[in-house]
């Protein structure tokens, strides 16, 4: 054993010795391979913390939500829909929601309003998501008006910025009190956005569903689940999309590793004959140059890989913003949550590391199993 | 004991380049003793070292040493052969650029997986022994030929074989340097290694150290 780490690092001595000497290219190849690692993985590790966000804010996401269809339209949900749904079995919880989009000109978003179920802000008074705060330049205590879709102004008390914590949803949010909200939009008392159904059991969601559309057969009813796969398509097909743009990019690199990897020089050649010559075996000679491919890929997959992860978690992703969080105009100033998935990580080294050192073997191979009395008649 | 039986090689078989090196040489090559083998250039004298020191494979004929046969050996047991029966100087030197002295005479003992630290102090005493140990850091391609020549024997030696082969080991230096190699090619053959070169350079059968001269001409041993 003690033989056998002693041979490997003697192949490792040389092969660290083999890149210094021929440090111009193997440094340029370094650097494009790290940048490559980066691009991947910066992509991978975005979409997936995203991803992990929004099952996150799922997860306090009640089981069904109900709306009304007016010839395939949403249209407000009636009150007396929720007296028809009361009492149904397998649901622990019924509420009607308050919710909205409303377009600001004055900074030219979309803002959500959002009547919380729990502790509404008194009326008059709101809680704004820090993205809005931001974008207005609103502190607790400022007061600032929008105009109602009557066209008259409707003045709000900033009771508190929303927590950047949450900001992934709440960047855009204004959480108001009902009766707030049936004013500044001119809804009678007894309609709500949907309603919102929390079923004891998981396994009876389907069933109760089942039950809802039986009692109200104009109602769409949208599982938890629903939405969570709805999230994940879309955040897929940005992953996807930007993915297919960066295979381009791994094309040009497959294109550059493979010439500069698999192409031995008269030098490296004549190298390899003059160690077989002194004793090294065609497996020493592929060991060694093994060695070489798996520093500049390994070191160069650590590289890309402790950047993107940096870029992601440290510096919030600047590169990807606009693809992978969406086209709002607020954008949301949040941190996403590091996690190392080790399925994934193996997939990108597997991907990154493998093709590169397959890619030097070959030739090297070849000319290792060449005489090496080449080297003797010079 | 090195013997040749009827050995010959021949180069690019069947195509229309095809050329034969050596021709049905059976000789045998006590050990201990320094042997030359004395030819003009194109001779096969460089072929004929290959072939002992098992760098090719003969064509026709058989290769044994000390009694067994290494002509058909597979390629893992030929390479552990070169590794620890020979030691090998060649005409070019064929030094790593870019490695130091040092790296370069470790080489052949990598694959032996021996302690790197006694490997690397055998190899700072060779080099001492050869008088330079103040050039253990330098890189080969900045080294005068006398002195590549002396590190060429020092990596011969670091696996500590008993038999030296040495390819026209004058070629590439004066006089002066001609006979300081021949020298320390002669305190090998004193420490009792079988040393074998090629040469057709009169200075090195004027030494004492040549005890027996094998005459070669177009690949045919002279009687």
């Amino acid at each position: 054993m003690r033989a056998w780490i002693e041979r490997q690092r003697g192949l490792v001595d040389y092969a660290v010795a083999s890149l210094r000497r021929r440090r111009g290219r193997n440094l340029g190849l370094f650097l494009a391979y790290t940048l490559l690692v980066f691009l991947l993985a910066s992509v991978v590790l975005y979409g997936d913390a995203l991803r992990r966000e929004a099952r996150a804010l799922l997860a306090d996401a009640p089981e069904l939500v109900v709306q009304r269809l007016n010839a395939g339209r949403q249209d407000l949900v009636p009150g007396a829909w929720l007296d028809k749904l009361q009492g149904m079995r397998g649901v622990r919880g019924l509420e009607g929601r308050l919710w909205g989009y409303y377009y600001d000109p004055a900074i030219a978003a979309n803002l959500t309003f959002q009547v919380p179920l729990e502790a509404p802000p008194p009326p008059g008074q709101v809680g704004i998501g820090a993205a809005l705060a931001r974008a207005r330049g609103l502190e607790p205590g400022d007061v600032f008006s929008l105009r109602t879709y009557a066209g008259q102004p409707y003045a709000f008390t900033v009771a508190r910025i929303l927590s950047p914590a949450s900001d992934l949803a709440s960047a855009d949010l204004l959480l108001l009190h009902a009766a707030d909200y049936r004013a500044f939009f001119g809804l009678p008392a007894d309609v709500y956005t949907d309603l919102a159904l929390r079923v004891g059991n998981e396994r009876e969601v389907r069933k109760v569903a089942e039950k809802v559309l039986e009692r109200l057969p104009g109602a769409r009813v949208i599982a938890r689940d629903e939405m969570r796969r709805t999230y994940e398509a879309a955040f897929n097909w940005r992953q996807g999309l930007l993915l297919t743009l960066l295979s381009t990019v791994l094309v040009a690199f497959a294109l550059l590793a493979w010439d500069k990897a698999s192409g031995l020089s008269a030098e490296e050649r004549r190298e390899i004959g003059i160690l077989k010559a002194l004793g090294w075996d065609t497996g020493d000679v592929l060991r060694m140059k093994l060695w070489e491919g798996a520093l500049v890929s390994l070191g160069a997959f650590l590289a890309g890989y402790s950047l993107a992860w940096m870029h992601v978690f440290h510096a919030d992703a600047p590169l990807f913003t606009a693809v992978l969080k969406g086209w709002s105009v607020l954008y949301p100033a949040f941190s996403l949550r590091p996690q190392v998935d080790l399925a994934q990580l193996a997939a990108l080294a597997f991907l990154s590391v493998l093709p590169y050192v397959a890619a030097t073997l070959v030739p090297v191979w070849r000319a290792a199993t060449l005489d090496p009395d080449e080297v003797m008649r010079g | 004991m090195i013997e040749l039986h009827q050995v010959s090689k021949v180069f690019n078989p069947g195509q229309g380049n095809e050329y034969t090196a050596i021709h049905d040489v059976s000789l045998a090559i006590e050990p201990g003793r320094c042997t030359a083998l004395r030819g003009p250039s194109g001779s096969g004298k460089t072929t004929l070292l290959g072939l002992i020191g098992g760098l090719s494979r003969p064509s026709r004929g058989r290769v044994r040493l000390d009694g067994r046969d290494i002509s058909a050996l597979p390629e893992r047991f030929l390479t552990e052969l070169r590794r620890l029966r020979f030691g090998f100087v060649f005409q070019q030197f064929q030094l790593i650029r870019g490695l130091s002295v040092l790296e370069n005479v470790m080489l052949p003992a990598i694959p032996t997986g021996h302690p790197y630290r006694q490997v690397r102090a055998r190899a700072l005493g060779l080099l001492e022994d050869l008088g330079l140990g103040h050039r253990a850091a330098t890189e080969t391609q900045w080294l005068s030929g006398g002195e590549a020549q002396r590190v060429a024997i020092a990596r011969a030696l670091i696996n500590d074989p008993p038999v030296i082969l040495a390819d026209e080991p004058t070629a590439h230096l004066d006089s002066g340097l001609s006979r300081q190699i021949l020298a320390v090619l002669a305190d090998l053959g004193a420490q009792g290694r079988t040393v074998i070169l090629s040469s057709h350079d009169p200075l090195v059968f004027e030494v004492r150290l040549v005890e027996r001269v094998i005459d070669i001409r177009d690949g045919a041993l002279l009687p």
